[in-house]
């Protein structure tokens, strides 16, 4: 693709997306909330990483969430290459950061 | 919307292994068969299984070729996404509108990269995984998915942008709509397959909401090389279970919840997944709590005898409840029906052997007759197992019963013959020529 036709591409799309938003009324109130409540959550399992490998009950321990809702993140963290698994505390495994090439 | 008509001799419903192996058969013998897949990849459910009984082959591992045979063949078409709606009698064919669920992108230019679905911010619970892993709310389906192409899930898109501006080829296309299709079609085999009994189907056995009681399909994704934990982990805090339980008939054979049949997989599947689960974990204790062992098939027996060798416990028990303790792990209240007593036991994980039903009832599009199981009824079950109501519709597979891999083929392949025959008897045939036109012979009753 030339540079010409990638402007253009991205025009057009730019373009779709104020379509499709003003046909969908915006995005639903329901979707917002729940990816505001995925991103907290998200960064307060980040956060307690920052310390070094933990496993999901000691992220829940720390932050109070639920070990099913912090194990389900670090599943995707980990899927999509933001989190490691790291040596096994007992029955456990722990997982780490991966740090941002 | 758009509209398209398309003709082909045989028109599948259902992308699964019965589906693959009636289109292959069939493509093989020349005639064009259009496969209609509900789902975003062909594989039905044997693609996302771990190892196959009695001989512990990889699924992927055989079902993987088929897929790709039938993408590649030249006789035949697959079309994802898509549902029929409606089927008509045209002359001795059929007419049948199917309608196709954009991916809001061009599937032609879509390489499956995947980097829009790593730009993508939306963390979603991930179905093919059940419900396990996670996805993104643009995803390429599964690492084998046919097609290799990303799909957009619009219902839980936020429209921020970010996959177009990542996706190298510039092909989302966010405006794109459902397009309606009308296939002229000579014959239709329906291959639908299964869905499992709901998980709530039972209010003792923790109605669904217990975190460690998981489903057979489940565990085959914690089993499978590329599953959600990417090892055997149970859900509620990651930990590498010591203890796991099967549970059969937890949703078959009970008159209560409307499956009084035998689901004829579960005690092969469970004897399996036991196996597996202690490959994989060389410390964990398996439980299988049964009522009888149903092992008929070919080689079955000698791996049921092989699974007691390794150690697997067999109880001869009823679960009555499942409750769970502070640390959610699931508790089981059963009689020994060999001691008589009553007993509580905690383990780290519960798999119940779901019933396996129908996953699709064909009555409001096409009005074949239906069991009242929900199975599609043959039109004589000794004499013509493939035929159903409508002459030149014809069904494989689990849609006409619960049954396993190996026979689902066969009766895919023999589907297909039906399928092939009844072409040519009616003069249906489009894309080969035959002097031999033998007309089709009628169903003998009784």
């Amino acid at each position: 693709m030339t540079v010409e036709d990638t402007a253009k591409a991205q025009a057009g799309a730019k373009s779709a997306l104020k379509t499709l938003r003003e046909r969908r009324g915006g995005v639903p109130r329901e979707l917002l909330d729940a990816n505001k409540e995925t991103v907290k959550t998200r960064k307060a399992v980040i956060d307690a990483l920052a310390g070094g490998p933990k496993t999901a009950l000691q992220i829940a321990a720390q932050t109070g969430l639920p070990s099913q809702t912090v194990f389900w993140h670090l599943m995707s963290m980990k899927k999509y290459g933001k989190v490691a698994e790291g040596e096994a505390d007992g029955d456990y495994f722990t997982y780490g950061l991966v740090e941002e090439k | 919307m758009e509209k398209q008509n398309i003709k082909t001799d045989v028109l599948i419903i259902g992308g699964g292994i019965a589906g693959l192996q009636a289109a292959l058969d069939l493509g093989d013998q020349g005639f064009s068969v259009l496969i209609v897949e509900k789902e975003a990849s062909i594989g039905g459910r044997m693609i996302n299984l771990s190892k196959v009984f009695p001989t512990l082959d990889c699924s992927s591992c055989i079902c993987t070729p088929k897929m790709a045979a039938a993408a590649h063949h030249d006789k035949i078409s697959i079309m994802t996404l898509a549902q029929p709606t409606n089927v008509e009698h045209q002359g001795a064919g059929f007419a049948v509108t199917v309608r196709e669920q954009p991916r809001y992108l061009n599937a032609e230019d879509c390489t499956g990269c995947r980097l829009c679905e790593y730009a993508c911010p939306v963390d979603l619970v991930h179905e093919v995984e059940g419900n396990l892993g996670a996805r993104k709310a643009i995803y390429v389906p599964f690492n084998n998915a046919i097609p290799q192409v990303a799909l957009l899930d619009m219902d839980n898109c936020i429209m921020c942008g970010a996959c177009e501006k990542a996706c190298p080829t510039h092909c989302i296309d966010y405006l794109q709509e459902p397009r309606e299709h009308t296939i002229e079609a000579g014959a239709i085999i329906v291959a639908t397959g299964l869905d499992l009994a709901p998980m709530d189907v039972k209010a003792e056995y923790g109605g669904g909401k217990l975190v460690n009681v998981l489903h057979g399909l489940q565990v085959e994704r914690l089993l499978a090389p590329h599953g959600p934990y990417g090892r055997v982990l149970r859900p509620s805090d990651g930990k590498v279970p010591d203890t796991v339980a099967y549970i059969q008939c937890a949703g078959s054979r009970d008159h209560s919840i409307g499956i009084p049949y035998c689901s004829r997989v579960c005690c092969m599947y469970a004897i399996k997944q036991a196996m597996l689960l202690s490959g994989a974990l060389p410390l964990v204790e398996v439980f299988i709590y049964y009522m009888d062992i149903r092992a008929f098939g070919k080689g079955f027996e000698e791996f049921y005898q092989n699974a007691k060798a390794m150690g697997i416990e067999f109880i001869k028990a009823k679960v009555a409840q499942i409750t769970e303790d502070e640390h959610r792990n699931p508790v089981l209240r059963y009689e020994d029906q060999v001691t008589g007593r009553v007993e509580e036991r905690a383990h780290d994980l519960v798999v119940l052997s779901q019933g396996v039903v129908p996953a699709w009832d064909p009555r409001a599009v096409l009005p074949v007759e239906v069991g009242g199981d929900g199975f599609i009824a043959a039109a004589n079950e000794n004499v013509a197992p493939c035929r159903t109501s409508i002459t030149g519709v014809f069904a494989a597979g689990v849609a006409t019963g619960p049954k396993d891999i190996p026979d689902s083929i066969v009766q895919a392949g023999a589907a297909a013959a039906e399928a092939a025959a009844y072409l040519r008897g009616n003069d249906k045939v489009e894309s080969i020529t035959t002097a031999d036109r033998p007309a089709q012979r009628p169903v003998e009753v009784g």
